[in-house]
């Protein structure tokens, strides 16, 4: 399993649901007698979760010790910090997981050392996942022959997405090449994307993302509307997956229509729609859209909420991105990506910009200008040294550019 | 000063002087004649032999001296018999300007070498494409050749010369010196997997290939993209021009892409039976697409037979590739391992993936602060060649076309050119032309050639390797080159030294 984030939904409603999918997750590989589990990362929403969460995942990870199921972990892009202090690190000092995390660098060469699980003799190798796909570069200088080399059968932990196989909706997201990952072992047991999927690429085969095991946010409730795990077998002829979905409380999307409804007449839709639903325990969503007479604050949501529940629903979220009022026009932009958008925009606004004598051309001005402003905090850099570096880097610009001084005479500091 | 000759004779189309004795003077070599105020370029073209005593004596002279071993000698020999140079004027250069020609040097003036200083006024242009260094027959001045890089892609480059005569060098130092710049993305298709140097030094071993070189194979080494593809991002039209098809074959195609969208592959491959579909025209298309993306089924269950076509992999491939040039990197597709006619489709879905992304872009009127990209294609005739774009269009000849509107532009290499039709030829604005034995490819350059190079037939067939003739739309003057040696690159510039990679994500012992 991977991506459990657990502790992460702001409600409580949600976080709740959201441990109750592991702790279901743990007694079903109980009742299934696993030899092991593989968590890939994000077991945690954070690297320092609270103690309420802590408490809960620690008694079902005893439950797992006491009937000698090992755990074996990598962290990922949320649980892990640069610090090296995180709760898997307690846990696994406590017995209650494993990380596999653990190497030497010879020569500049990354060297895993990995462990071995002592049932199943199978030898477990991973790296955790970063923010920022960081542990790209931690790859670039892994000794792949060396696991290559390495005898019996393996199993590869980590947490990143993979281009080659990213689904289409998140080409975007930073990835690195499955070329990084070690050849021929046995499973590859992936993290970081939320969406199931299972892969044979080559000479990696059995690369598995089981997703998340909850929906993280409410595009994937919408999407997914609930995770699962794998179950993986080995009976000698190779490995037999079956996905395993957990459902705490079903996940119900209700799309309602509000073409040309009356703002007050929004709460009888609602009615209709539901009249003969089964809510009980169920998260329902209601996906409104489009275009409303009238303005979208004289909804009364508190209500709709309050009827929904009543029938039954242990949390409702709504999703009014659809609609339209007359009061607001829709922005038309083509791209949807965050720098199309802020490209057009810019292109949209670039008339307003006046900078006397500017040589360079005004969109590409305010990108790069953009850009260097927008540099984050490296890891371990002082902010006061981060300040001055953006500083530094944005005077070098301007004075490149002959335009530092145009902004002396214009503006005051 | 290093006097040639003087001028003795001639007109606009060939300029005569007599060689001073004891001077060698090459094919091609490029003389120069001072005036008042500029001086003239001269390039040699031919060289004859001249003299003044009459041929019958000279004949009789020769064969006393082979048959009864005679020590007879001409009187004043060297000023009696000599060597007479023909030349062109190609460039007129004044401290202002320079400009092509429009009058002829002074009569009876000296002509002198070329020096590296007479050709200062040839300046680096804001965003360069480098070629090489001039070349004077066959000395070389150090001077480096330069053009408008985006001018000269977008409106097509092609490269011509037959085999051994170095043009994958050409190629790789061309690509290299690009990675220095942002204002050109490239895609390579590399049918013999040289550019990258997976094995030896290649692109990947430039200063910037971290940040600007991605490479693609079915075959990758670690670090480097799986060249695979979803079989959804495929379109019929992916196939025009380029996998022959019949018109009923074609009809089949698009039925079922109308009707099942992006598994249109995968259905046929499944169908058994079409009631708008002949059984015969399936069962061929199925066998067509198994020797193409390696598909078929079994019971009802999709296999693949290599790893460059997938059902489930490489769904972002194309666009990646796309947004990679679009960010002025420089994409290489290890082709090396597919069939030709693979290849060739592979190379066609990107281009169309390039056209259409840049096209879309113009329209958005988006254009205008991208990098240009540019496709180099191998063998080109196989895309580019007559019999190919008679049997209907593809995406290269569309680029060919009107590429450079859309800022996207091919370099088409080959070794025949005269396979490729004169209006694309034509198109071609700047030609790079290295040796070519054979006259109908030396006609075929020459006469689509944007410069009057008709004197040049000769100096083509003879030049060396590494040894080029530029000639482009952008340049007043048809340039003989020297490439270097790509190899050389390494030995003069030091190597750059890596930053040492901080690793995490993993528990250091």
């Amino acid at each position: 399993m991977a991506d459990l984030h657990l502790g992460g939904w702001r409600e409580d409603t949600l976080r709740e649901i959201g441990i109750k999918t592991f702790e279901k997750a743990i007694d079903i590989s109980i009742q299934e007698n696993v030899d092991f589990i593989l968590i890939s990362g994000d077991l945690f929403d954070s690297s320092n979760p609270t103690i309420d969460v802590m408490a809960k995942a620690a008694k079902k990870l005893y439950e797992l010790k006491v009937k000698g199921i090992s755990v074996y972990v990598i962290e990922g892009s949320h649980d892990f910090s640069p610090t090296g202090r995180t709760i898997l690190k307690v846990f696994e000092e406590a017995g209650l997981l494993k990380r596999v995390t653990s190497a030497e660098e010879s020569e500049g060469r990354l060297l895993l050392k990995g462990t071995t699980d002592e049932k199943t003799k199978i030898r477990l190798y991973g790296i955790s996942g970063i923010r920022g796909s960081l542990e790209k570069a931690t790859y670039s200088v892994l000794d792949r022959e060396d696991l290559e080399q390495k005898e019996g059968q393996k199993i590869f932990l980590f947490h990143s997405a993979i281009e080659e196989l990213r689904p289409n909706n998140l080409y975007q997201m930073q990835s690195m090449p499955i070329s990084l990952l070690p050849k021929g072992f046995m499973y590859y047991a992936g993290g970081h994307i939320h969406e199931r999927g299972e892969f044979e690429l080559g000479d990696y085969k059995n690369v598995v993302f089981p997703g998340a095991l909850f929906p993280n946010n409410i595009d994937e409730l919408l999407s997914f509307k609930g995770g699962g795990f794998y179950l993986v077998e080995d009976d000698g002829s190779g490995l037999k997956k079956s996905y395993i979905p957990i459902k705490i409380a079903p996940v119900i999307i209700l799309e309602i229509d509000l073409e040309g409804t009356h703002t007050i007449n929004v709460e009888e839709k609602i009615r209709l729609a539901t009249d003969k639903k089964d809510l009980k325990n169920s998260i329902v969503i209601v996906k409104f859209k489009g275009n409303i007479e009238g303005n979208l604050s004289d909804i009364n949501f508190k209500k709709i909420n309050l009827y929904l529940e009543n029938k039954g629903a242990v949390l409702v979220k709504r999703d009014t991105r659809e609609i339209k009022t007359k009061q607001y026009k829709e922005i038309k932009n083509s791209s949807f990506t965050k720098e199309k958008l802020e490209e057009e925009v810019i292109i949209r606004h670039k008339d307003q910009i006046k900078i006397k004598e500017c040589q360079i051309e005004t969109v590409s001005f305010v990108k790069t200008f953009m850009n260097l402003l927008s540099r984050e905090k490296k890891e371990g850099e002082k902010k006061d040294d981060y300040i001055k570096d953006i500083l530094r880097e944005s005077i070098d610009y301007l004075s490149k550019n002959n335009l530092l001084e145009d902004l002396n005479e214009t503006t005051s500091t | 000063m290093d006097i040639v000759g003087k001028i003795v004779s001639g007109d606009f189309s060939g300029i005569i002087i007599r060689q001073k004795t004891g001077i060698d003077v090459e094919l091609g070599e490029l003389l120069v004649t001072k005036e008042k105020n500029g001086y003239f370029i001269l390039q040699v073209f031919d060289i004859s032999y001249g003299s003044q005593i009459p041929e019958r004596i000279r004949s009789l002279a020769a064969g006393l001296k082979l048959e009864e071993e005679s020590n007879l000698s001409f009187l004043d020999n060297e000023l009696s018999n000599f060597i007479l140079i023909i030349l062109k004027p190609i460039l007129f250069v004044n401290p202002n300007r320079y400009h092509l020609p429009k009058k002829l040097p002074k009569f009876f003036s000296e002509v002198e070498r070329i020096k590296e200083e007479d050709l200062r006024f040839l300046d680096r242009p804001k965003k360069p494409l480098y070629f090489g260094k001039i070349r004077s027959g066959s000395r070389v001045l150090e001077i480096e050749v330069f053009l408008k890089g985006e001018e000269v892609l977008t409106h097509h480059v092609l490269i011509s010369a037959s085999t051994g005569k170095g043009k994958s060098n050409l190629v790789k130092v061309l690509t290299y010196n690009l990675l220095n710049e942002n204002y050109a993305g490239l895609l390579v298709i590399d049918p013999h997997d040289e550019y990258y140097g997976r094995t030896k030094k290649g692109l990947k071993d430039h200063p910037n290939a971290i940040n600007k070189v991605v490479y693609y194979s079915t075959n990758p080494p670690p670090g480097a993209s799986t060249l695979v593809l979803d079989l959804k991002t495929i379109k019929p039209w992916h196939l025009t021009g380029i996998v022959s098809l019949t018109e009923a074959q074609i009809e089949c195609i698009y039925l079922f892409y109308n009707r099942d969208k992006d598994n249109w592959i995968e259905n046929i491959i499944l169908a058994e039976k079409d009631d708008k579909v002949s059984v015969v025209t399936l069962d061929v298309l199925k066998r067509k697409f198994n020797n193409i993306f390696g598909i078929s089924s079994e019971n009802g269950v999709i296999s693949f037979r290599n790893n460059l076509f997938s059902n489930s992999s490489g769904i972002s491939t194309i666009k990646n590739v796309v947004d990679c040039l679009e960010n002025g990197k420089t994409v290489i597709l290890d082709t090396s391992k597919l069939g030709g006619e693979v290849e060739l489709l592979i190379g066609g879905i990107f281009a169309e993936g390039i056209f259409s992304r840049y096209r879309d872009l113009s329209f958005k009127g988006h254009l205008q602060n991208k990098p240009c990209i540019s496709i180099i294609i191998e063998e080109a005739p196989r895309v580019l060649g007559k019999d190919v774009l008679d049997k209907g269009t593809n995406i290269f000849g569309t680029i060919a076309r009107e590429g450079r509107k859309f800022k996207v532009g091919l370099v088409a290499i080959t070794q025949l050119p005269s396979l490729i039709p004169k209006e694309i030829l034509a198109n071609m604005n700047t030609k790079i032309i290295m040796g070519t034995e054979m006259s109908n490819e030396r006609s075929a350059l020459i006469e689509s050639s944007p410069q009057d190079i008709s004197e040049e037939s000769r100096n083509i067939a003879s030049l060396d390797i590494g040894e080029a003739l530029l000639t482009s739309t952008f340049s007043k003057l048809a340039v003989p080159l020297k490439i270097p040696l790509f190899e050389d690159i390494f030995t003069k510039n030091k190597s750059f030294v890596k930053d040492k990679t901080t690793i995490r994500g993993v528990d250091l012992e």
